[in-house]
């Protein structure tokens, strides 16, 4: 049963990203927005961002929840040794979503806007980057807990090159998602053709820091590096990872948006996949494992049937959302013709 | 500042901040949807301008709240650790419960806000109505952890920890039904009262007009209803308080000595050194009446307990009169109001009666907060009664301050730009554009 919950977390973990992290993606390329078309810009991260964001985050906060009902000794761990990077994550994600209604309220005072808009797309930079350093920091071997005392410290047994490598894996994966969403949302050709030279510039250095991320691993993360070498599951999701991003730069330049968004999709859900089967059975490396976390069984017996539950009523209600704002849309907008980056 | 003192207060300004956005995600969706309802019945335009315009307001108020309320639950794990540890698998239930309903609400409210053009009415109004019921619902859960801190129950404690724990029973605790259905009718109460407030600010400002009219009457119907009701829920509140808590009770009413047929005390200061709750105003055998509806029950007093297990006395005593105090003015004024309507009297034609609602305006948040002050600090020195104090179970993290500053310092900020926001947007507004627009 400790299995299954954890198999729902993922699930959440995944579509976190997705969908969440593609909202933070978009506000990385607002910072980024510039040129002839900088508002059309702007105005198409807000409208695709704003009637889900609320939504799409809810998420992390499941994740949580599912977390500390199912294995609270592992979230206790994480709450104790990782606390700076997650308060540093928790101000991004108020400062993120403050700012963004903000500025959509702001019309009357142009200064207040625009510091804003800047406030938005800083956090939405930083945010991901440390949810990234908290992934990063879960897998590498430092968080020593004992007695509810971090024997590592408090700054050293996150901050490492590694971590840092996940960040920054991180914000350019969600970067990378985004572009293709907004590419193919977007509602002319060269709004399209601005977020298809993104999206292959996200996906190269979402390639690079994920190369970067593995050979790190060799001297920070040696128990997960190990573990996925020897695990065939989390070896085909990084084959899988490679093959979809391939395919994401030849859809990409071909201009078959749509195909390149799926594509996106598989890369950045295998790679969180392939990551969860290799830190399997851990939750937090070294000490910290599924079955030295649960206290009652019963609690997660009864947590997992209250998610399939709740998935009973989420999932239909998820998909009506998508399908008003998502999917008009796109009948909305120009079919795409073919045309070189 | 000790580490104890900062993280109590980092979560106290936290909870406090959050409960206005909460409340307002409560109550103002069933308000929208009310003037949506009234729009599609009637279809008279002024009931479809005023919710579109709420769903403006809301849009920004709802956005603070679900990121407030993120903040809260990872609060819970950083400065409450061994809390969570010990307690987070039987919370757990309620907690997953809530992620849905808050899913369910934050799905709808999009769907709401942003869906007006690309939805058919009913479907718009089905939408308002399940974000209505889900914040509701997703409040009553939240409202179950607090409840199960005050009353725990549902799990057997062997050698200090958790077991043999029914997710079902620890949801339901004693305090559960009661606090969740006083905490939820106090959002719409305050919320109501609030709206009503401005509506009736503006009119003051811009005349009589029909928008505003329609505004307050939806907004006073709600919180009126609501604060009628609040009465007969905290009544049956103090009572499960009275048989569950007795020093939390005690520490209410300021009651020192146990005592039969104890007075009710109106006001006062309790002065802990001396035992006695100075210059009240005591009704004989009221307390023993209202906490057992005997009247010469016996009220057990702080003496009893052991001075360590006491709250901050006159805190929760000073805390526990404003509310009541403030709940029986808005009582007042809606049975003033419900008279002036009987007698079929426009109510907007009367000046003095639009100024006294400006007047309530604040009250009802004032009562929530008071009222939250009452359950949390009567809580203490207990962050699970009976079985886990506060100061055993606060982080060792070693520089609290820091943290505390930073959130104290973000959430004032938020608080201003929000109320500048609002004010620009609902009250400086120069052309009067929703009054004039019918």
């Amino acid at each position: 049963m400790a299995s299954l919950l954890v198999m729902i977390m993922v699930a959440s973990l995944v579509l976190y990203a997705l969908l969440g992290g593609a909202d933070y993606g978009a506000g990385v390329w607002d910072l980024f927005s510039g040129g002839p078309l900088k508002e059309k810009q702007k105005e198409l991260i807000a409208n695709a961002i704003r009637p889900i964001w609320e939504a799409n985050h809810v998420w992390l906060i499941l994740i949580l929840v599912l977390l500390f009902s199912g294995f609270p000794p592992a979230f206790g761990a994480i709450m104790v040794a990782l606390y700076i990077p997650i308060l540093l994550m928790l101000v991004g994600i108020v400062l993120r979503g403050s700012s963004f209604v903000f500025r959509a309220y702001s019309t009357i005072d142009s200064r207040m806007q625009r510091a804003c808009a800047y406030v938005f797309s800083m956090s939405s930079c930083f945010t991901p980057f440390f949810a990234g350093i908290v992934v990063g920091a879960i897998s590498d071997d430092d968080v020593f807990v004992s007695q509810d005392v971090s024997l590592n410290g408090y700054v050293l047994n996150w901050l490492s090159p590694f971590t840092i490598s996940v960040g920054l894996l991180t914000l350019t994966l969600f970067a990378f998602l985004a572009a293709t969403y907004l590419a193919v949302e977007a509602s002319s050709e060269e709004l399209r053709r601005v977020f298809r030279r993104r999206a292959a510039a996200a996906g190269v250095a979402g390639g690079l820091m994920s190369m970067v991320s593995v050979v790190l691993s060799a001297w920070y993360a040696r128990g997960l590096r190990e573990s996925f070498m020897r695990n065939a599951v989390g070896c085909f999701f990084a084959l899988a990872a490679v093959i979809t991003l391939a395919l994401a730069f030849l859809a990409l330049y071909r201009a078959w948006v749509r195909l390149s968004r799926a594509m996106a999709v598989i890369h950045v859900g295998a790679i969180v996949v392939g990551w969860a089967c290799s830190q399997y059975p851990y939750l937090v490396r070294p000490e910290r494992t599924i079955f030295n976390s649960v206290l009652s069984e019963a609690i997660v017996r009864d947590v997992v049937f209250a998610s399939v539950a709740g998935a009973v009523v989420l999932f239909p209600s998820l998909g009506l959302l998508l399908y008003i704002f998502k999917d008009r849309r796109r009948a909305r907008a120009t079919p795409p013709t073919g045309a070189g980056l | 500042m000790s580490p104890l003192l900062s993280a109590r207060s980092q979560m106290g300004l936290s909870l406090a901040f959050h409960i206005v956005f909460a409340a307002i995600g409560v109550s103002f969706p069933l308000m929208m949807t009310i003037a949506e309802w009234r729009w599609l019945r009637t279809r008279e335009p002024v009931y479809q301008i005023l919710a579109k315009r709420w769903a403006k307001g809301a849009a920004i108020l709802f956005a603070i709240g679900a990121v407030s309320g993120t903040v809260l639950s990872f609060e819970l794990g950083l400065l409450w650790p061994r809390f969570m540890e010990s307690a987070g698998s039987v919370i757990g239930m309620p907690f997953s419960l809530e992620g849905f309903a808050f899913f369910t609400e934050a799905i709808f409210l999009g769907i709401y806000l942003f869906g007006w053009e690309r939805t058919p009415e009913y479907l718009h109004l089905l939408s308002g109505g399940i974000v209505a019921v889900s914040g509701a619902v997703s409040a009553i859960f939240v409202t179950f952890v607090n409840a199960w801190m005050n009353t725990p129950a549902g799990f057997d404690l062997v050698n200090g920890k958790f077991t043999n724990i029914h997710p079902l029973k620890a949801m339901l605790s004693p305090a559960s039904i009661p606090e969740a259905v006083h905490m939820v009718l106090a959002a719409y109460c305050a919320v109501g009262f609030a709206t009503a407030g401005i509506h009736s600010w503006l009119m003051l400002r811009r005349g009589r007009n029909r928008f505003d009219e329609v505004a307050i009457s939806i907004a006073l119907a709600v919180g009126g209803a609501a604060v009628l009701v609040q009465g007969i829920s905290g009544d049956a509140l103090a009572r499960m308080v009275a048989r569950t808590q007795p020093v939390k009770l005690a520490s209410l009413e300021g009651q020192f000595r146990t005592e039969v047929g104890a007075p009710l005390r109106i006001g006062g200061l309790p002065v802990a050194k001396e035992r006695e709750t100075k210059y009240a105003l005591e009704i004989p055998h009221g307390l023993s009446l209202l906490a057992f509806h005997k009247a010469n029950a016996t009220v057990k007093g702080l003496d009893e307990f052991p001075e360590a297990d006491w709250p901050s006395v006159p805190l929760v005593h000073i805390s526990f009169q404003v509310m009541v105090g403030l709940g029986s003015v808005l009582s007042a004024v809606t049975l003033l109001s419900a008279w002036l309507a009987w007698k079929r009297k426009s109510l907007s034609a009367n000046r003095g009666f639009v100024k006294l609602l400006v007047l309530c305006g604040p009250l009802g948040f004032i009562a929530l907060e008071a009222g939250w002050f009452v359950t949390e600090l009567g809580r203490q020195p207990w962050i699970v009664v009976g079985i886990l104090r506060t100061k055993d179970a606060v982080t060792e993290f070693p520089h609290l301050q820091g943290p505390f500053l930073l959130v104290s310092g973000l959430y004032c900020v938020l608080g201003c730009i929000v109320m500048w926001l609002l004010a620009a947007h609902v009250i400086a507004d120069p052309t009067n554009r929703d009054a004039d627009a019918i």
